[in-house]
Parts: C-alpha cells; structure tokens; sequence
C-alpha cells in the first residue's frame, strides 16, 4: 500500500448512515475518535464530549475583577468582554451569559470569526467553553481554573517545605 | 480625562459607523450590543449598558477602549465624540479587499468572481455582513 495510507481508515458517510448509532457509541461510549470523510476531500472527525475536553485540558480563563462606586466589573481577556453588576454575585452571572452569547455568536458566524485578525486565537477557548456549557461546568471552567491552579501550588510548596 | 458614561459609549459607536445587534442568542438584555467589522476581518464588539451610568474603574474603561473599541488612544474615543467624526482607522495607503472576503463572497454568497472582484472593500463587507445576519 502506498506510504501515504493513514493508520486509521476513515469510515465513509454512507457507512456512517447506515450504522450511526453503533458508530456514535463507539465516540462516545468507548472514547475512539471517528474519522468520517465525504468524496475524497471532506475529512472530519468524531469525537465524544469527553475527549474533546481532554484536549482543551489545559486552556484556562483568567478573568479580573474591577471595583466601582456602585458596581462590579469582570473581564475575561480571553475573549474580551466583561460582566457588570451592582456585587460580585451579579458580575458574574451577567459574565457567563456575555460568555454563552459569545460562544453562540462566534460558532453561529463561524466563517468570519476564524479568519478574523483578532478572533481566530479564541478558538480554544470558545471549544473549552462550549464544552464546559453542554456538562454544565461553565460557571466553575471561568472562574476556577485559577483557583484551583493557584491552591495546586500552594500545596506543592507546601509538600517540598 | 473624564471617566465616560454608557450613554457616551453608545454615541461614539453611532458616530464611528458601528451596527447595532440582537443579541445573538435572541434574549432582550440590558445592553445594547455593537458590531464593527474593518476591513482586515478584525471584528469589533461592545455593549453599553441601558443605564446612563459612568464605567467607574479606569482600568475596565482601558479595556473596552483598547481591546473593545480597538483605538489606539484614549483621546481618538473623545476626539471622535467632540468632532462627531468617525475614528481614522485605515491606512493612508487604500487598502484592497482581503482575499479571503473574495473567496467567501464567490464560494459562499455565491458571486461570480466579476462580480465581487467589482466591489470596493467597503461594498464587499457590507455584501458579507448582509449575507451572514440574513436568515438562511
């Protein structure tokens, strides 16, 4: 065979038709990645939730709080916006819903915002929110990741002393 | 500098050309969002809160300048409300249509490539951004 064959044949559409549930328990159930491919150009993979979130692993969100006189700011750098409101409470709230807008928005325009100059990098993160969203982690993905991170290090520091 | 006010935020994106947007999501919110897209594909988003509020803290307010807004000074944000002039983001040199947006537009939309290669930069975003808000 040709040295160019890929080590896993990709199953094709029609395959894929006519055993979709079989195909899709073996994504999901039993954690293998499907490479499906339409014709002979289209190539795409399935994949299980929790794979996909094995990926983004490592992406984090760092988010800032700002204080006003009367309210509460959070910005998210890793997609550039912000939640206010009149406590921390409410900042946060409205910062998940500017989160689940963002994420619909960029997969919803999708053709833009990947060649965008300026939101294409977002990719990782929009996946490892949209990820957090369907498992119903969002609220703990945003705002503990570095909470958890930094607890890590402290108690590491603390095994070494 | 004065700290600005929502009411000032919405103003400037009414003078600098920004589109006013539905919440992606189709939910009635407290802000009103805007869209601006330039013409490398950089795409611009803010919201301004329905309160006439100032953004109280100088540090969230360099933010939205900054990475929101996308200026390159504080003072383009004041200029720009003062003279009611938009903000002067393109090149001295003209700027063509990024290829990508030819692409899009022939593959996509559906233009034969005559036809988007005979829009200016400009019509050709405007084309686009027609194309991908309309419902399909």
């Amino acid at each position: 065979m040709s040295s160019r064959e890929s080590a896993v044949k990709p199953l094709s559409l029609t395959d894929v038709r006519d055993r979709i549930s079989h195909v899709f328990s073996d994504a999901v159930q039993h954690h293998r990645p499907i490479p499906i491919v339409r014709g002979n150009r289209d190539l795409g993979v399935l994949l299980g939730l929790e794979e996909i979130a094995r990926l983004v692993e490592s992406v984090a969100f760092h988010p800032e709080v700002f204080k006003e006189k009367q309210a509460v700011s959070l910005w998210l750098p890793e997609f550039q916006i912000y939640g206010r409101g009149n406590d921390l409470s409410a900042a946060r709230e409205d910062l998940l819903e500017e989160v689940r807008e963002y994420v619909f928005e960029y997969l919803d325009e999708i053709d833009s915002y990947r060649l965008a100059p300026n939101r294409r990098a977002h990719f990782a993160h929009i996946i490892k929110a949209l990820v957090a969203d369907l498992s119903g982690k969002l609220e703990p993905v945003i705002f503990d990741d570095r909470a958890r991170t930094g607890a890590r290090e402290v108690i590491a520091a603390a095994d070494v002393r | 500098m004065p700290q600005p006010t929502f009411d000032d935020l919405r103003r400037f994106c009414e003078i600098d050309g920004w589109s006013k947007k539905e919440s992606a999501r189709g939910k009635t919110g407290d802000h009103d969002r805007y869209r601006k897209q330039l013409a490398d594909g950089t795409i611009l988003r803010t919201k301004a809160s329905h309160s006439k509020e100032q953004i109280g803290n100088r540090n969230l307010w360099h933010h939205i300048w900054r990475d929101q807004l996308g200026l390159e000074s504080e003072d383009q944000f004041w200029t720009a409300l003062n003279t009611g002039k938009p903000v002067p983001r393109e090149d001295e040199t003209p700027r063509g249509t990024p290829e990508w947006l030819i692409q899009q537009l022939i593959h996509t939309v559906g233009m034969t490539e005559a036809q988007a290669l005979a829009l200016s930069p400009k019509e050709a975003i405007a084309r686009w951004e027609r194309y991908i808000t309309s419902p399909r």
